[in-house]
């Protein structure tokens, strides 16, 4: 039996290089939708979804998940640390055929987003895992990659089929709930 | 004229209420004197908004005027509008539009749905964020690196064989971070031609040629590109070549 009902409102951005999909994973996410011609962000924007689980305290948890998509030219701004902070969780999104942009991930992305918010989780998504003939970075170099950064898990997804999208936002999320002080929620 | 880097760029910004017309933020940057009256903007936008709709010119986004240009956002029925000089980049403008639309809605949008009447005075801590958001540049560069890199931009000017007339970095929404010798009116329309600066991730150059001018964007970074009026008489190949040339050298004093 449910004993109780909690709200929460998690801010969590999704950081990663110009056309790698951070757009069309949030749009998988939160409209199961998929749009195949692409255009390019301008500036930043953010979109919200509620989901409702109970815990394994049986309490409701009902959580606001305000999701940031940011322009992944926004990273050059000088006042990016407007939007980038108090952040909870950020999907690191790359894509799979681009090994460039898991690089930009390392080297820039997310010693941004540390500064900015320094207590946050972070995924690693490798993003366009159905473009299998066209990937650039095998499995075992990922592993050797990930091993190095500051993420709590990686998942190979496609925005284009769903695959992990739902799931990847799922553990984010749980995590984060799980993880986090009181006094961030 | 001043160069545009000089210009005071934002003149005013207003966030009010697409059908009412309700005002909930103002800042200006003029002097009180010579400042807008914000009232009888955000009066003349909504009449506007509302010719547009009755005119089916639903995606209203800039009104240019001799010496001003009103441009705007839309985001759940607000309008967030700024008045800038005519020669700053579109692009850039939306791009902070959109981001101060974001970080508006983030901060205040709770209590925007559950009120009737909006007490604006709630809204004025988020002046200093508009500030900077206006105020900062669009790409940071330290001023050494803006100092070595005009270095290099006066080098490819000044030589005759080169076929440069001029050259500017910009971001890659078009705010100008560094120019030497760009005639304005090419440099304006420069910018405009350069809204594609943003799609240009996998681009590596651009060439616009016309009568009048050769003009070649570079990228530098995936937030920079070097823009170099080339006379147009001058062979676009070599004039490529020579450009590509001052990339390579600003690549290696600007950090990515």
């Amino acid at each position: 039996m449910v004993k109780n009902e909690i709200k929460h409102v998690l801010k969590i951005l999704l950081l990663g290089d110009g056309a790698v999909g951070k757009t069309s994973l949030i749009l998988r996410f939160i409209e199961n939708k998929f749009k195949d011609e692409y255009s390019v962000s301008l500036g930043v924007d953010f979109l919200t979804k509620t989901i409702t689980f109970i815990d394994e305290d049986d309490i409701k948890r009902i959580v606001s998940l305000q999701v940031w998509d940011i322009a992944g030219q926004a990273r050059h701004v000088s006042y990016s640390h407007l939007y980038l902070k108090g952040a909870l969780g950020a999907f690191y999104v790359f894509d799979l055929t681009r090994k460039e942009t898991l690089e930009q991930i390392q080297n820039r992305w997310q010693l941004q987003a540390l500064k900015a918010s320094p207590n946050h989780l972070g995924i690693l998504i490798g993003n366009k895992a159905d473009l299998i003939k066209e990937r650039a970075i095998s499995k075992s170099q990922l592993k050797k990659i990930v091993d190095s950064m500051h993420v709590i898990e990686i998942f190979e997804t496609s925005a284009k089929t769903g695959r992990n999208v739902n799931k990847a936002f799922q553990k984010l999320t749980t995590e984060i709930l799980r993880v986090k002080p009181k006094k961030f929620l | 004229m001043s160069p545009l880097t000089e210009f005071k760029a934002v003149k005013a910004f207003f966030i009010f209420e697409k059908d009412q017309g309700t005002t909930l933020f103002t800042r200006s940057y003029e002097r009180s004197s010579t400042a807008p009256d914000a009232h009888l903007v955000v009066a003349f936008l909504t009449a506007m908004f509302s010719f547009a709709k009755t005119s089916s010119l639903s995606d209203l986004k800039v009104v240019d005027m001799t010496d001003i240009r009103f441009s705007f956002i839309e985001k759940n029925g607000l309008i967030f509008a700024v008045l800038v000089s005519p020669l700053v980049s579109p692009l850039d403008i939306q791009f902070k539009l959109s981001t101060i639309a974001s970080l508006f809605f983030s901060d205040y949008g709770n209590q925007l749905s559950s009120i009737d009447i909006v007490d604006t005075e709630m809204f004025s801590d988020f002046n200093d964020s508009v500030d900077e958001i206006f105020g900062g540049e669009t790409r940071q560069m330290l001023k050494s690196s803006k100092n070595a890199a005009l270095f290099y931009l006066k080098k490819l000017v000044s030589k005759e064989e080169t076929g440069a007339r001029g050259a500017m970095i910009l971001s890659f929404t078009g705010d100008i971070l560094l120019e030497y010798k760009m005639d304005q009116p090419r440099m304006a329309a420069a910018i405009r031609i350069l809204n594609v600066g943003t799609y240009m991730t996998n681009l590596r150059y651009l060439v616009v040629a016309s009568e009048s001018t050769n003009l070649v964007a570079y990228k530098i970074s995936e937030g920079l590109l070097l823009a170099v009026d080339g006379h147009p008489s001058f062979g676009l190949e070599d004039l490529v070549v020579n450009v590509s040339e001052t990339v390579k050298q600003i690549k290696e004093i600007i950090p990515h």
